[in-house]
């Protein structure tokens, strides 16, 4: 089944009859993109399939607001990335960690996933992605695993794209210094 | 170039060994996970809002019931207490005075205490000199007038108690 483009979705969606087609269309097109940006900001499937329901519930509602002003997986992106910096400062708050407590807590994470190879790079490259502060692992991933340009980035994160392209750098540089080292 | 190429490019001056190869998430998830989320995910989304906004409904409805509720217990227990700390007058004067004293303040009742006071003082002058009255009467009722005027011219004014003179 060929995939709607993003404006059928939504001239869909703003019709009554058509609008729960238009949300199935538009989960059709992105769930899967989103469940792992989600997942590789919170490790577990269970956290990632809780945190991706109550984005598609947050989507359903607001859909109907959404102005166009950028492209549609920008706004799914805004959502579901700040949706999951909600869910990380809340488990924070709740385990009453430090921030090199919580890095370790889900490197942790990764190194107790089923599968997991500590020197297969794609598994040291999880590991070290994890012990990045919040906001530098979001850069980090959009930009190495979404390849999302730094404009689109700076419409998600509400940052300046100087600002994104600094903090970029130097996450790939702790990651790499991470590899070298381990 | 595009955004891939880009990306890579970047990386090979901050990060050589990170730009080699292009890795995947590693990741696994429940097998057939994917295939029926759609559905999950739409059955969650629409269920779910329909049931929030008849929560919201009936939180709401409810909020109002126990405020007006909450309301009318507190008017009656300030009824009831009132009442009850209110003494009749007819069947309990003694409480009822009390009740309306300690509504006076303490700056009232003592000027009142010292009018009292004022007042009960010129009663005990009035009752003593009445007595002395008395007394003088009884005494001078088996004595002639005459007797009296002689006894009088021989004791000089001055010495007589104040009450026979009035």
């Amino acid at each position: 089944m060929s995939l709607l483009a993003d404006n059928d979705i939504l001239k869909l969606f703003r019709q009554p009859g058509t609008k729960e087609e238009a949300f199935k269309a538009l989960l059709k097109k992105y769930q899967e993109k989103l469940y792992w940006h989600i997942r590789r900001m919170v490790v577990s499937h269970e956290d990632a399939n809780d945190l991706l329901q109550n984005i598609s519930i947050k989507i359903w509602k607001s859909l109907d607001k959404f102005r166009e002003d950028s492209q549609l997986y920008t706004w799914l992106y805004r959502i579901a990335t700040n949706e999951c910096l909600s869910f990380l400062e809340q488990q924070k708050k709740k385990n009453t960690l430090s921030v090199s407590d919580d890095a370790a807590g889900y490197s942790e994470l990764v190194r107790a996933e089923e599968h997991f190879d500590g020197r297969k790079l794609e598994w040291k490259l999880q590991v070290a992605i994890q012990q990045l502060p919040e906001k530098q692992r979001v850069v980090f991933m959009l930009r190495y695993y979404e390849e999302m340009p730094y404009h689109q980035m700076s419409q998600v994160l509400e940052t300046s794209e100087g600002a994104l392209k600094a903090s970029y750098h130097h996450a790939a540089k702790k990651i790499e210094d991470y590899l070298l080292n381990h | 170039m595009n955004e891939k190429e880009n990306i890579r490019e970047e990386l090979k001056d901050i990060a050589p060994l990170l730009a080699q190869e292009t890795c995947t998430t590693p990741f696994s998830v429940p097998h057939g996970y994917f295939e029926q989320l759609t559905e999950r995910l739409t059955e969650k989304a629409t269920k779910d809002s329909t049931d929030k906004v008849f929560i919201f409904r009936v939180q709401r409805w409810k909020k109002l019931a126990a405020a007006a509720v909450l309301a009318g217990i507190i008017v009656s227990s300030l009824y009831v207490y009132r009442q009850s700390t209110s003494p009749d007058i007819n069947k309990n004067p003694e409480g009822w005075v009390k009740k309306e004293i300690n509504a006076v303040s303490d700056e009232k009742l003592n000027s009142f205490v010292t009018l009292t006071n004022s007042f009960d003082s010129l009663r005990e002058n009035s009752a003593e000199t009445a007595l002395h009255q008395q007394e003088v009467s009884s005494l001078t009722k088996d004595i002639s007038d005459d007797e009296i005027q002689a006894l009088l011219s021989e004791i000089s004014q001055p010495d007589l108690p104040e009450a026979i003179n009035e």
